[in-house]
């Protein structure tokens, strides 16, 4: 247990610099200054769609990280099964993290007094919203690390990856995947809280995420 | 134990052959590997290490093929320093070994001890502490390199260990690879002379994918007794015309007029005598195809 905790602390060290920390902390400030928000129904709406953004940005470089400072000639000489754990493991760091990042601005939009809406609890919309921003972040983070792993450059991870959060996050997408869209909870009607169909869109998004896992120690063997 | 290689060519997609039809056997102990920039020791190396696979030829370590089914097991055979290597800045010294010891599968404990010793011979024990970042570009070697010792591999492969050190460094980094290489196999690759002239009895010298050379360093500087001439011209104007018809590894202002050494075959038309030859007159001999 000691040598695990050891080795999420020397990953956190390494893939979570920060000036990371430092970006995603300003990118929440900022989004609350420029996303007004008039109802606690908005904030998981706002963030279940921009904190993705910084998963795509976080998780692009995972792998690709180990390819800078000639550090892949000896990374390479390590077994597989650690090179796939180690991805894993920073994965996991920041999928957490940006999760955490996200309650952090789930407070910061609520401290701006925004009204609550009559007959729901704000801790419904709290742990709704925590639940679908998860599923997006998380998706977002494998999807970006997978492809750059796959295309061996952590700018195709992040172009790729955006160009999917833009169709997905987009009028013809909410139109064409209806509620199997990723971002069917951003597209909802905030007042029906027992309107469950977003679940089909992360749902899919999961069983995605699960098939890029499971694709992943086949691309890093590859390599 | 035993390294092979019979007639390993590694050719590049855009034509480039980097590595040409060649032969290699060495066992325990330092091998030199000796060759300008650009020779193909690197690409050599990395031959060695499973990065790139040869274009034709056949590599054995200790009987095990280079075949993609051995690669597990030679990867765990193998420690490696390559050339301007970037660990992780964030971390502290001590910290990156332990990860990197980790990730090797050295036992916590015993990790610990092996990082214990190595940074005591490296003199880095007293900036243990200190973020890689930090570091000067002659510490980071030194990591480097420790990092390549910590699980104790059967062949270890260096390329250019001693960059950015400074004299004394560069002698403890020497003596402690010649400790390691004790029972284990070392391939050194550089171009300071002098750091094989100090470590190894064997080497190779590789110019433009192929070897001039392979053999002893004392073959070596036996083929190249008498072809060595140390003289002195008046001017600089003398140096230049004899420059035009010998190699001349060295000049030097003194009382006299230009010191000036000599590589040649027979004795240059100027009065002079033999002088001792050292690794850097063999190496020259060898790299301007007057000996092979």
């Amino acid at each position: 247990m000691k040598n695990v905790l050891r080795q999420f602390y020397y990953e956190r060290k390494i893939c979570l610099p920060s000036y990371k920390i430092i970006c995603s902390l300003c990118f929440i400030v900022l989004l609350g200054l420029v996303r007004g928000i008039s109802r606690t129904g908005e904030i998981g709406i706002v963030l279940d769609t921009s904190m993705p953004i910084l998963a795509i940005m976080f998780c692009a470089d995972l792998y690709e990280m180990e390819y800078s400072g000639k550090k892949w000639e000896i990374f390479c000489l390590y077994s597989v099964n650690k090179r796939i754990d180690v991805l894993r493991k920073r994965l996991c760091i920041q999928i957490v993290y940006l999760w955490m990042a996200t309650i952090a601005g789930y407070t910061c939009f609520f401290w701006q007094r925004a009204s609550g809406i009559e007959g729901i609890s704000d801790w419904t919309f709290f742990a709704v919203s925590m639940v679908a921003t998860a599923v997006s972040i998380a998706f977002f983070g494998v999807f970006s690390v997978t492809v750059a792993t796959a295309g061996k450059n952590s700018w195709y991870g992040m172009g790729i990856s955006f160009l999917l959060w833009l169709m997905l996050n987009s009028k013809q997408g909410e139109k064409i995947l209806g509620k199997f869209n990723l971002f069917a909870f951003s597209f909802r009607n905030i007042e029906a809280v027992n309107e469950m169909g977003w679940m089909c869109g992360k749902g899919v998004a999961v069983l995605l995420m699960v098939g890029m896992l499971a694709v992943l120690p086949s691309i890093i063997k590859r390599r | 134990m035993k390294v092979e290689l019979k007639d390993v060519t590694v050719e590049f997609k855009n034509g480039v052959r980097a590595v040409d039809h060649v032969n290699l056997e060495f066992r325990e102990g330092i091998y030199g590997l000796l060759g300008e920039n650009g020779a193909g020791k690197t690409t050599l190396m990395r031959v060695l290490t499973t990065i790139i696979k040869p274009s034709g030829g056949e590599v054995r370590v200790n009987q095990v093929g280079y075949e993609e089914r051995n690669y597990e097991i030679l990867k765990k055979k193998i420690g490696y320093l390559p050339q301007e290597l970037t660990l992780y800045p964030n971390l502290n010294v001590r910290e990156c070994l332990d990860y990197m010891g980790g990730l090797c599968g050295v036992p916590k404990g015993e990790c610990r001890k092996r990082i214990d010793y190595y940074l005591e011979r490296t003199s880095l024990a007293e900036h243990q502490k200190k973020k890689l970042r930090q570091l000067s570009g002659g510490m980071k070697r030194r990591v480097g390199l420790i990092q390549a010792l910590l699980h104790e591999p059967e062949l270890l492969i260096v390329d250019e260990p001693t960059t950015g050190l400074d004299p004394e460094e560069r002698i403890r980094i020497r003596n402690l690879l010649v400790d390691f290489s004790r029972d284990r196999m070392v391939l050194f690759s550089t171009h300071v002379v002098e750091d094989l002239a100090a470590t190894c009895s064997s080497l190779s010298i590789m110019k433009k994918g192929v070897f001039l050379y392979s053999g002893t360093v004392t073959e070596l500087m036996r083929k190249t007794e008498g072809h060595v001439w140390a003289g002195v011209v008046k001017n600089e104007q003398e140096a230049k015309e004899l420059e035009k018809k010998y190699y001349v590894s060295s000049k030097l202002y003194v009382e006299e007029g230009l010191k000036l050494r000599i590589i040649s075959k027979g004795k240059p038309e100027i009065p002079c005598k033999l002088a001792e030859a050292t690794l850097e007159d063999a190496y020259m001999m060898v790299s301007t195809a007057l000996i092979n």
